[in-house]
């Protein structure tokens, strides 16, 4: 299926990935301070498992910063 | 008010909203890069009352960032020095400055009566403890994160940076950090600090992200 994740979209993706599935996919380690919005929409980490994605979802990861 | 001039040949800028600025009460905790910036805009462009809240003590380190210092202030309180240079730009504004460590102990009592939180604090412990203040006393909290090449900013009403962090984020890398990178996310949150201030309700429950490296701005609303 087609997902755009961060800005680059594919058609790579196989059908019935959930999010945890599509870090796996990606070989990406869900670090406590990842950050991840499907459709504009932030996800609660305890959904990642449960969140199955569909053909056209746009998925952003990004990585929290403690700074100040 | 010839100060705000400029600011205020803004169209969409109406005089009376301007003017009630000046009664909002504003709590900035940390004022390392971030708190001197944020601080420095918000009270050149009308929110003169502050409290500014921090214990560390000026270091040459801190000069690539931290915009109100200079070499010959190392040694000195950075609450003071801040207080200082922030009166000698606006000698209208009402600085509280407090000498303090924020813990469990006292942050409940600090965060209350404020308009507006700001968390510039520089790492994942304190930030999480201001975060559970606000949410527990209903203050409206702007966490502001910034290090290495990209940062975030989220002013938080309904929801909680506790939805995005648990204690586990306290592990995460530090990273370094060039001055404009903490100037382009304190530039951004200040802009969504003033436009709340003055009654804009866009933007809010949002995590803004910038990645300088890749020049990518993301937006996530917090449902």
């Amino acid at each position: 299926m087609r997902l755009k994740v961060d800005s680059v979209v594919s058609n790579e993706y196989p059908e019935g990935l959930t999010i945890q599935g599509l870090l796996d996919y990606k070989d990406i380690e869900a670090v406590p301070w990842l950050v991840i919005s499907v459709n504009g929409v932030f996800v609660k980490r305890e959904y990642f498992k449960s969140h199955v994605l569909n053909d056209g979802d746009e998925i952003e990861l990004i990585y929290i910063r403690g700074g100040g | 008010m010839s100060r705000y001039s400029r600011l205020l040949e803004l169209k969409d800028i109406d005089l009376e909203q301007f003017l009630s600025l000046a009664q909002k009460r504003v709590l900035i905790i940390g004022v390392g890069g971030v708190g001197q910036h944020v601080s420095t805009y918000l009270v050149t462009n009308g929110v003169t009352n502050l409290t500014i809240v921090d214990y560390d003590k000026v270091e040459l380190s801190n000069l690539n960032r931290q915009i109100l210092l200079t070499e010959s202030d190392a040694g000195k309180l950075k609450v003071e020095v801040v207080k200082s240079t922030l009166l000698a730009k606006n000698c209208e504004a009402h600085i509280n400055s407090i000498n303090l460590k924020v813990d469990e102990s006292n942050i409940d009592e600090l965060v209350k009566g404020y308009d507006l939180v700001i968390d510039a604090v520089d790492n994942w412990k304190s930030k999480l403890i201001i975060a559970k203040a606000c949410k527990d006393n209903k203050a409206p909290f702007l966490h502001i994160g910034v290090d290495g090449y990209k940062g975030q900013y989220c002013l938080f009403i309904n929801k909680s940076l506790l939805d995005i962090a648990n204690s586990d984020i306290i592990s995460s890398p530090k990273d370094g950090v060039m001055g404009p990178m903490v100037g382009i996310i304190s530039s951004l949150a200040s802009m969504l600090a003033i436009k709340y201030l003055l009654g804009e309700c866009s933007g809010l429950d949002k995590i803004f992200y910038f990645d300088y490296n890749s020049y990518r701005l993301v937006e996530m609303l917090i449902s």
